[in-house]
């Protein structure tokens, strides 16, 4: 069968260049440590084992800074949609209501989140607010570019069809508008489900404490860091992205959740 | 269909051969001076005017060095870089040194650079704050991991709710009870120009003292004790030199490296290294740049014993004499 060896080939692939960056890994730390000496080399490129080794025992601590990250990800996250949306809602309502505000939400955008950072601490302090708040403002701006995109952009012959058959402007909105932006607006949800984990992260970077013992993902970036505890930084990275996987790959199902029964994106099967 | 493969690998191959290239070693310069790299901590301050007086009155020529002076910042990471050998020297608290080095970090603390680190918590007059004990509980804006602060949390029996350090004055002059690292000699001058009545907690005070040091990586002290030596001496008479003054020239130079330094800050900076005699201590004699090993072993002996570090350090070990220029040598007790 032509399609098992495929699916064995694209299998191995990935293993085999996993195996080939694992060792080219080894043999640069091998060269660094024997060339200054392995006190060092620990410390700039560890040796995968050594890192592995550092999560494991520091397992306990990056586990609860984990799932603070994930709370902050979550909430901000959940924020971004919910608020992004109602904003598309608004800005799609009415021609001048977008020609008034959409400016102003590109000005938004375009500011950097790490400028805006240390603003939002001064203003909510260390801790969860502030970080959820980063989070949100990260993915934010893809949910309602996104969205109010797919608001306007309806067919013109569906909304004719609507306007022929005496159709509300609630009823258009309801049955027509929002049904025809839903996979505009999922496609903003997976961009912001994507930024969330980074996001909650740099807010962490700027708003994370030791409160209640260990802080988020961030905070243990700058401990770490300032501790030359390099393994276990490598661990925290190794963890940060697991984290963004697990987020995205949630998030990827909810997409498909929600589309799956009439999308043709989500859908296996031609109807017949 | 060999080249489906072949031109993945020979663009490996080649950025390979591109990394190996970048690995350029400094020896000599032509004018026949050694050039060396201090990393320091922070941008050209008052803090280390020693360091710009030796490079302006040409105290490192006169030794065969030709010093650079790389400014730090938020992200210097002077450790990092003495310790993988891309700088040579690196300054910081004596106290996170033996942490690193209880770490098996190799690094060689090669002389003092102030007989007292200047650091200190500055509090509002109105938090109620007045010794290290009110501190539990608290907020406090440091560099996480800092030895110093897990060695008050674990002196005084506090918990601390400890939120990084960003370097700015901002959220302290917003909240009377905020509490932040800083150094007596530098962020007062701010405080009292914004109007706000503030005081310092010295940690020197708390009866943890750690010297502010000189430092280096223990595989080029050993490959190059001879330059270490004219360093250190070319580095402590520039110190001397700039705390009995006159300074103007290094000033300049710290002025037109970082123009936030005006005069008038680096006067108040001087005097208050001056007032609590951070340079050169509190002895009768002038001990600038000199370390005792009896006192840091004292140092280390004290975060073995509230368990900051694990295993112990040898002082001599780590903060060998033998650097130090003769006079120094010669107090040092036994």
């Amino acid at each position: 069968m032509a399609s098992t060896s495929k699916k064995i080939q694209s299998a191995l692939l990935p293993i085999t260049s996993g195996a080939i960056i694992l060792a080219v890994w080894y043999l640069i730390s091998y060269w660094y440590g024997r060339s200054v000496g392995y006190d060092v080399q620990r410390i700039i490129i560890p040796f995968p084992h050594q890192i592995t080794s550092a999560l494991w025992s520091e397992r306990e601590v990056l586990w609860q800074s984990t799932r603070q990250t994930a709370l902050s990800a979550l909430i901000g996250f959940v924020a971004a949609v919910s608020v992004g949306y109602a904003l598309s809602m608004l800005l799609a309502s009415a021609v001048w209501v977008k020609k008034a505000l959409y400016p102003w939400v590109l000005v938004l955008q375009m500011t950097p989140v790490v400028v805006l950072a240390p603003i939002f601490v001064l203003w909510m302090g260390q801790g969860l607010p502030s970080i959820t708040a980063i989070t949100f403002m990260i993915g934010f701006f893809p949910v309602v570019a996104n969205t109010t995109m797919g608001l306007v952009s309806t067919d013109r012959n569906l909304l004719d069809l609507f306007e022929m058959s005496n159709a509300t402007k609630a009823q258009e909105i309801l049955h027509l508008r929002v049904p025809y932006a839903m996979p505009y607006f999922l496609t903003g949800m997976k961009i912001a489900g994507t930024l969330a984990p980074i996001g909650a992260i740099s807010g962490d970077l700027f708003a994370g404490s030791s409160q209640g013992g260990v802080g988020g993902i961030g905070y243990m970036v700058i401990l770490y860091n300032s501790q030359l505890k390099i393994p276990e930084l490598f661990a925290t990275a190794l963890v940060a992205c697991m984290l963004g996987f697990v987020f995205v790959g949630c998030v990827n199902w909810l997409h498909w959740y929600l589309l799956k029964d009439w999308h043709d994106s989500a859908r296996k099967v031609e109807n017949t | 269909m060999k080249n489906k493969l072949l031109y993945p690998l020979a663009a490996l191959l080649s950025a390979s051969l591109l990394f190996t290239g970048c690995g350029t070693e400094k020896e000599t310069a032509e004018n026949g001076l050694i050039p060396i790299t201090l990393q320091t901590d922070w941008y050209a301050q008052a803090e280390h005017g020693g360091f710009y007086q030796a490079v302006v009155e040409g105290y490192y020529e006169e030794v065969g060095l030709d010093v650079t002076i790389q400014q730090g910042g938020p992200n210097a990471m002077g450790t990092q870089k003495v310790v993988s050998q891309s700088v040579e020297f690196g300054i910081g608290r004596a106290d996170d040194i033996v942490v690193h080095a209880a770490n098996k970090l190799p690094l060689v603390i090669v002389s003092a650079l102030m007989q007292h680190d200047p650091q200190a918590l500055l509090v509002h007059e109105e938090s109620g704050i007045n010794s290290f004990k009110d501190l539990d509980g608290r907020t406090v804006m440091a560099t996480p991991g800092a030895a110093m602060i897990r060695f008050l949390e674990k002196r005084f029996d506090i918990s601390i709710n400890l939120v990084p350090l960003d370097f700015g004055m901002s959220r302290f002059l917003a909240d009377v009870n905020f509490v932040q690292q800083c150094f007596i000699t530098n962020e007062p001058y701010y405080i009292k120009k914004e109007g706000a009545n503030a005081k310092t907690l010295l940690i020197a005070d708390s009866g943890y003292d750690p010297y502010r040091v000189i430092f280096t990586s223990r595989g080029y002290a050993t490959k190059n004790p001879e330059i270490v030596k004219a360093f250190v001496a070319a580095s402590n008479k520039g110190w001397k030199s700039y705390m009995a003054g006159p300074r103007e020239k290094a000033n300049a130079l710290i002025t037109q490296l970082h123009p936030k330094m005006t005069e008038e800050f680096l006067n108040y900076s001087v005097k208050a290294m001056i007032e609590n005699h951070l340079i050169e201590g509190n002895e009768a004699e002038d001990q600038t740049g000199l370390i005792q090993p009896k006192r840091m072993q004292g140092l280390i002996d004290n975060l073995l014993e509230v368990g900051v570090i694990d295993t112990s350090v040898d002082a001599h070990d780590l903060a060998p004499t033998k650097y130090l220029p003769a006079d120094l040598q010669a107090m040092v007790t036994k």
